[in-house]
This record gives C-alpha cells, structure tokens and sequence, in this order.
C-alpha cells in the first residue's frame, strides 16, 4: 500500500505508468464517448420546452462539472505538494490547471450558444456565469503566475497558494443558482426530491460526464508526461530510458 | 438525417456548440502528443 502509494510521488516510475495509462484511458474513453454522443444526439427526445436546442447540455454540463472538478483537483494536488514537497504534484497541478482552463472557456462558450435562443442574450452578469467567468480568470492567473516566475521550485509554491485561495470560489458557482435569484436553471442531476430528468435524456449525460473525465485525465497526463521530460531531462533515469528505446527500435 | 441535422431548426447553435467543444478537445490532445514528439527529438540529439 505505502510503496504504492509512494510510486505517485517518483517522477521516473509515474512517467512509466503514463505510457500504458494513455492507451487504456483511450480505450476506455471511446465506447462511453460513442454512447453519449448517439444518445444524446440521436436517441433521446427532444425537449418539449427547448426542443432540439436542449441537446446542447450533453457538452454544457460535462464541461462545467469538470471545470469545477478540476479545479479541486488542482487545489488539492497544490496542498500536497506544498506539504509534502512532492514535485511530482507540482506538475500535474500545471496540466490540471492548463485543462482546467480550457474546459471553463467550453462550459462559457457553450453556455452563451445555449443563452442566445432561450434567454434571448449571449451574456448576462448573473452569479452563475460571473462566478463560472472569475474561476476562468483563476486559472488563468495560476497559469500566467507559473510561467512568470523564472525560478519554478518558487512558481510551483506561489501559483499553489493562488490555487488553495481560490477554492472559496467553488461552493459560489455551485450554490449560485440556489443563493441568487439567476437566469440559470437550478441544479438536474443532483436533486434529491425527484429526478428532473428523463432516464433516455439522463443516460446519455451521464455517459458524457464520464467520458469528459476520461478525456481530461488523457489531457492531464500527456501534458504531464512534457512537463516531466521538459524538467527531469538532466537525470539519469531519462538518459536511460531513451538509450533503451532507441535500442528496441534497433533490435 | 436531413432533419436530424436540421435539430428542429436550432442547427447552427448545436452544431456550433459541438464544433467548439470537438476543436478544443481534440486540439488539447493533438498538440501536447506533438509537442512530445518534438520533445523526444530534441532530447535524443542532445542526449544520444
């Protein structure tokens, strides 16, 4: 359990386990995400209020769910590092953050083409979308603070702090809806009282959540796997395993 | 499929929606895949 554990914090034995990771995330990843493509698509009904504009939500809620799922990851990922002193932490952290970025930029993009039919506008400063937007600019600020500070053992420190004090934002987006008075409809998937959605709707959301996370750890870990060459290049253990495969091709 | 494509007359925002999302994702693999290639040369050069 403690050796296993212990591997997540060596670089050379983790960038290993990336290279058979990837394959198997990938094969993971395609028949959830064929799935929740056709069924969200194809197979499921429209709906009787948005018609077939409603499908929009089999991109908008997985990209929100993990914008906000990364981001724990990320703070999380920052406090063991900064605890523990696990460089190995520090760089996955920086590809967390990179996705996470990107995956808040698609749940405002795909937000906004879903406001302009219902809501008539593309953009209102109401507590979800601006609170969803500060988490944009958080990630932002973690990544411009990383890449600033030449010095990286002090960027990983600084840009993790940023990180942990950006958690209070968190609890913000999720209640917005509940808190506010906001355009944004309130919360499908996790009500407790009666489910909101139809089970040939729901699925298919559900299929793409998972196929989401699968897609962002697959973008996790081949960013990490250039992090851990781009600062590990000086040791041995690199040399080594790039003689060996250039001596496999060979033999 | 013509209808289908057509998604009740909301095709441009769907579409459009998927488009991004599909660039975006697909671009967030192709590009650090290729950034490792690159890497992998440079260090051969440099090591080997």
């Amino acid at each position: 359990m403690w050796s296993w554990l212990h591997s997540f914090a060596s670089a050379p034995i983790f960038f290993r386990r990336i290279q058979y990771l990837l394959p198997a995330l990938s094969v993971l990843l395609l028949p959830i995400l064929a799935y929740g493509l056709i069924g969200g698509l194809y197979l499921a009904p429209a709906d009787y209020q948005q018609g077939d504009a409603f499908r929009i939500i089999y991109v908008h809620v997985p990209s929100a769910f993990l914008s906000m799922s990364l981001y724990m990851l990320l703070a999380t990922l920052s406090f063991i590092g900064l605890v523990w002193h696990i460089k190995l932490c520090f760089m996955l952290a920086k590809s967390t953050a990179m996705v996470g970025a990107w995956l808040t930029f698609l749940a405002l993009v795909t937000g906004a083409i879903w406001g302009k039919p219902m809501w008539g506008t593309w953009w209102i400063w109401d507590a979800r979308l601006t609170s969803e937007l500060l988490l944009l600019f958080l990630y932002m600020g973690y990544l411009a603070l990383h890449n600033a500070l030449p010095d990286k053992q002090k960027a990983d420190k600084i840009s993790s702090v940023l990180a942990l004090i950006g958690v209070v934002n968190i609890p913000i987006i999720h209640y917005s809806v509940v808190w506010w008075n906001t355009l944004h409809q309130g919360a499908t998937m996790t009500r407790l009282d009666r489910p909101a959605i139809e089970a040939s709707m729901r699925d298919p959301l559900l299929a793409m959540i998972v196929a989401f996370f699968l897609l962002a750890g697959i973008m996790i870990l081949l960013n990490t796997r250039n992090e851990i060459l781009r600062r590990e290049k000086k040791a041995a253990w690199v040399k080594q395993w790039l003689m060996s495969k250039a001596s496999c091709k060979r033999g | 499929m013509q209808t289908w494509l057509m998604m009740g007359g909301y095709a441009p925002y769907v579409w459009t929606a998927f488009g991004v999302v599909g660039v975006v994702l697909i671009g967030n693999m192709v590009v650090p895949y290729w950034q490792y290639r690159v890497l992998l040369q440079t260090l051969k050069k440099e090591i080997i």
